[in-house]
């Protein structure tokens, strides 16, 4: 009997335990890493504040504190909710190819941010005033939403999700978005064009405590609601009709999923723009480590998520240095083949 | 006493389409009752009717003296307990994950141990537990989703007790060995005082396990009693129009296979 048919699953103490002491070391190798690097005895001087050179020191804990933690910050809550939306996603439409990138979520919230940059910016030209950064993650939340609603009207008739429909759908959202953003381009002034063009390719380089604490509030959502709706994701993975038969509200769940989804998504994009296959690289490792239980998968992601985009990330601003590759070139490098073969491997069990 | 289940006067409509046409029909704690019929009399419907998937046109289902739309999901999944004819499961959970997944939460995690090895030995899947079901046979699954709607039942604390037990089609896609164990199983779980109303195709399975038999046509019951009352030449010729049907052997060289019980190993 092949290897590869049966499935002991870890215990989850173990899988969280193992994922959280990969996120620690891929951040001690993030704070070490950078246009100066700063050997591990000081990073934990320059930490906790001892060191024989003072000069030094100064120097070390200005990087630090200024310029690498709140970028890593940044880093980690984005790379925890991309993956936690894609996993709530797949499970929400029973669909491992699901990804909000993919399929239209975060250009439905670039959109928003990006007519918020311009239209904002024209209404308040004259008045002196400057538009608030808070403004931004709202605006994508509503830009996420709009596009998850609308994609699940288009792929779910009768409580089935045609996964061709869902992924051609998909498209025809991004697509759409994507002709706003244009428009918005032509008629942007140059500084509106840098901001809009920020979110197109996707970069943490303007990662600052502020936007790593506006993230804070969606990460305890997010932890907070795992827990309810982990049981409901498991049981609509055997069809609504059959979630239903379990106990489960199905309509209550859904709306629920797609509001996590969009929170988590547009609070990324907001920070960092657009950064794609996050969300459906992570859940599909964890899938196959630890099994697709929602109530272990969902948390696991959120972990490897952080811990794959800090790599990402450490590259990102290290390859080309001084110069910075956006982050959004690096996660698609990897996780467009990645899908690729998800998708080939599909092809090969059944027809879509 | 009240009846588990009692439907009256039932008008179900899809779209424009009336599918189901004064429905009356009652299943008491501990009774078999088996929907029968040509595709398409509504049989299926009536059940998802009664699962509360469908809203009823016009009449009313009640469930233990309860109109039906008055529970609430989570409720209504400790009265009744669901099989569905095609269950397609889209990512990689094992048997065991399949199988304990409608339990009550209330239970403790060794008596859901020991009543899921329990039920899987019950329905032959013991070999199956880390076996990822997306890979199994058609009829393999259809045997743990079966297990996992009877544990969802056998798990539901004593005050709500006793269960109604729906399936659609339980034995289609199973061999002759597990049709029979299928029939001794259902026929268990009604000697503990559940109901069970199921739609079946094959009139022998469900004379062989049925107290009564509903047979259907275009939306209609057509005739509703004991199993030897309604299948009947009459109404075979009446219902199917085929003509000397029950209780006839073919002639000599044409095998004829019917077991009527097992011996269990």
């Amino acid at each position: 009997m092949p290897l590869i048919s049966h499935s002991r699953r870890p215990p989850a103490v173990l899988v969280i335990g193992v994922l959280a002491l990969l996120l620690l070391a891929a951040t001690l190798l993030s704070i070490m890493i950078g246009a100066a690097g700063i050997p591990l005895p000081r990073v934990f001087g320059a930490l906790f504040g001892y060191g024989d050179d003072p000069a030094q020191l100064a120097g070390d804990q200005l990087i630090l504190w200024s310029a690498r933690l709140p970028r890593i910050a940044v880093a980690m809550a984005v790379g925890a909710l991309l993956a936690l939306a894609g996993a709530i996603m797949q499970g929400m439409f029973r669909n491992p190819l699901a990804d909000p990138g993919l399929v239209g979520v975060s250009s439905g919230a670039g959109l928003a941010s990006a007519t918020v940059i311009v239209v904002g910016d024209r209404l308040l030209a004259g008045t002196g005033l400057q538009l608030p950064f808070e403004l931004l993650p709202v605006a994508a939340f509503f830009g996420a939403l709009a596009s998850t609603v609308v994609l699940h009207r288009i792929a779910t008739h009768d409580g089935r999700t045609s996964i061709a429909i869902f992924l051609l759908g998909g498209l025809a959202i991004a697509a759409l978005s994507n002709a706003g953003i244009g428009l918005l381009v032509f008629v942007a002034d140059d500084q509106q064009l840098r901001d809009i063009t920020f979110w197109l390719l996707g970069s943490l380089a303007g990662a600052t405590w502020p936007k790593a604490l506006a993230l804070l509030p969606f990460l305890v959502l997010a932890v907070l609601m795992v827990p309810r709706i982990a049981r409901g994701l498991d049981l609509l993975v055997l069809g609504e009709a059959e979630a239903f038969h379990a106990g489960v509200s199905v309509q209550r769940l859904k709306i629920l999923s797609m509001v996590l989804v969009s929170a988590a998504t547009g609070a990324a994009v907001a920070v960092s723009g657009v950064i794609g296959f996050v969300g459906i690289v992570v859940p599909h490792l964890i899938r196959l480590a630890v099994g697709p239980a929602h109530a272990l998968l969902l948390p696991s992601s959120m972990l490897l998520g952080a811990a794959l985009m800090l790599c990402a990330d450490t590259a990102a601003r290290t390859m080309a240095a001084p110069a910075e590759v956006p982050i959004g070139i690096i996660t698609a490098a990897i996780g467009a083949p990645f899908f690729l073969i998800l998708l080939l491997r599909r092809r090969a069990v059944a027809s879509l | 006493m009240t009846a588990l289940v009692d439907v009256t006067d039932l008008v179900v409509e899809v779209g424009a389409q009336r599918i189901l046409t004064d429905i009356d029909l009652t299943v008491q704690a501990g009774e078999v009752v088996a929907l029968v019929g040509p595709n398409g009399a509504g049989k299926s419907t009536l059940l998802r009717a009664i699962t509360g998937e469908v809203a009823p046109a016009n009449g009313r289902i009640a469930l233990k003296g309860r109109t039906l739309a008055d529970y609430a999901p989570a409720e209504l999944s400790r009265h009744r307990a669901v099989l569905s004819q095609h269950t397609h499961v889209s990512f990689d959970f094992t048997v065991d994950e399949i199988v304990v997944m409608g339990v009550d939460r209330t239970r403790a995690r060794p008596w859901v141990r020991e009543a899921r090895e329990r039920v899987k030995a019950q329905c032959d899947i013991a070999h199956l537990s880390d076996r990822p079901v997306t890979r199994l046979s058609g009829g393999e699954q259809q045997r743990v989703h079966f297990a996992r709607a009877l544990l969802q039942l056998l798990s539901v604390p004593d005050d709500s007790k006793p269960g109604l037990f729906l399936l659609d089609e339980p034995t289609a896609s199973l061999d002759l060995n597990h049709q029979l164990r299928m029939v001794e199983i259902v026929r268990e779980v009604a000697k503990q005082g559940i109901g069970v109303l199921l739609v079946i195709h094959d009139l022998n399975l469900a004379g062989m396990l049925a107290n009564r038999v509903a047979m259907m046509k275009a939306g209609r019951i057509v005739t509703i009693g004991a199993p030897h009352e309604v299948i009947r030449d009459d109404v075979m010729h009446q219902v199917f129009q085929v003509s000397d049907a029950v209780g006839i052997v073919p002639p000599a060289p044409l095998p004829f296979v019917l077991p009527q019980s097992m011996r269990l190993r």
